[in-house]
């Protein structure tokens, strides 16, 4: 077939040409499969990495003044400023984490 | 477009699988078009391309305030996905006049398939002698009715370049389609 030049715009211009029912039912139950596989997977990593995180920051942070704020029943306008922020550094830390993992996957 | 917003209103809320699967069957035939167009006719690419653009879709779904922009918002997904395999695996680059001509002589024809079918596979095949982003704004402006405004947008170009794309690429298959009718006359 030699198409004219008028034929290939009124192509270009037609709707797409839809797949047969079949076809059309295959690639769904694929999407879907797929995206639960994938959801899980996302599950599993998001899992694991804060697991780690957690842990980690467990380790290595000074969560003492946080154990001292909390235990020591003082009211906080009785807390200094700077004790405050060590006591909720390592919430923000495990929250800024959180996002960075959920954002870059 | 409405019945696919009340989809999307339910995904948006329950995110559940069927109403994913209704929003996939809302979209499939434009998406998976596109996508082949995009890559001249590799089917099982195009379908794998439409299917990760379907799931970012699934996990992005949240971000998406304006509902009647998800089909903008799923083709620039889609050419995204599409750029990035292609980075990857430097595909569907685009075919000289005479290396369409020798690739259209080999072809064998649909047989018994339907004529729109043999037309949109001719289509596609032509599509092998732009670049992709030629391909991209033939199809968003001729087949989806996008304005070279709203291409720009979407593709994240300057307008010039859309309507440079979009010219260079009309006069590419124009002048094909002469080469063509010269050879059959």
């Amino acid at each position: 077939m030699k198409p004219s030049e008028d034929f290939i715009l009124s192509q270009l211009q037609r709707g797409f040409v839809a797949d047969s029912p079949e076809q059309q039912k295959r690639f769904i139950q694929q999407t879907v499969l797929r995206m639960q596989r994938k959801s899980r997977q996302r599950m599993w990593v998001l899992g694991i990495c804060s697991v780690v995180a957690i842990l980690s920051l467990l380790l290595f942070f000074p969560l003492e003044p946080l154990v001292q704020v909390l235990s020591s029943q003082t009211l906080v306008a009785g807390i200094s400023r700077s004790t405050l922020l060590l006591a909720t550094l390592p919430v923000v830390v495990v929250g800024y984490v959180m996002i960075l993992i959920e954002n870059t996957r | 477009m409405s019945i696919l917003k009340d989809w999307l209103n339910r995904f948006q809320q329950q995110r559940d699988s069927q109403s994913f699967a209704q929003v996939v069957a809302q979209c499939q035939t434009p998406l998976q078009g596109y996508c082949r167009r995009l890559t001249a006719g590799d089917m099982a690419m195009a379908d794998d391309i439409a299917q990760e653009t379907l799931i970012s879709v699934y996990q992005q779904v949240g971000q998406l305030q304006n509902l009647d922009a998800f089909k903008s918002w799923l083709y620039r997904i889609a050419y995204r996905h599409f750029l990035h395999i292609q980075a990857k695996q430097n595909r569907w680059k685009s075919m000289t006049e005479q290396e369409l001509e020798f690739a259209l002589q080999q072809e064998t024809g649909c047989g018994s398939e339907q004529q729109a079918c043999e037309d949109e596979r001719l289509v596609l095949q032509y599509m092998a002698l732009l670049t992709h982003e030629e391909r991209a704004v033939i199809t968003l402006n001729h087949t989806l009715e996008y304005s070279h405004q709203q291409i720009a947008s979407l593709l994240d170009m300057p307008l010039g370049t859309v309507k440079s794309h979009a010219k260079r690429g009309k006069d590419k298959l124009i002048a094909f389609s002469h080469r063509q009718q010269r050879g059959a006359a």
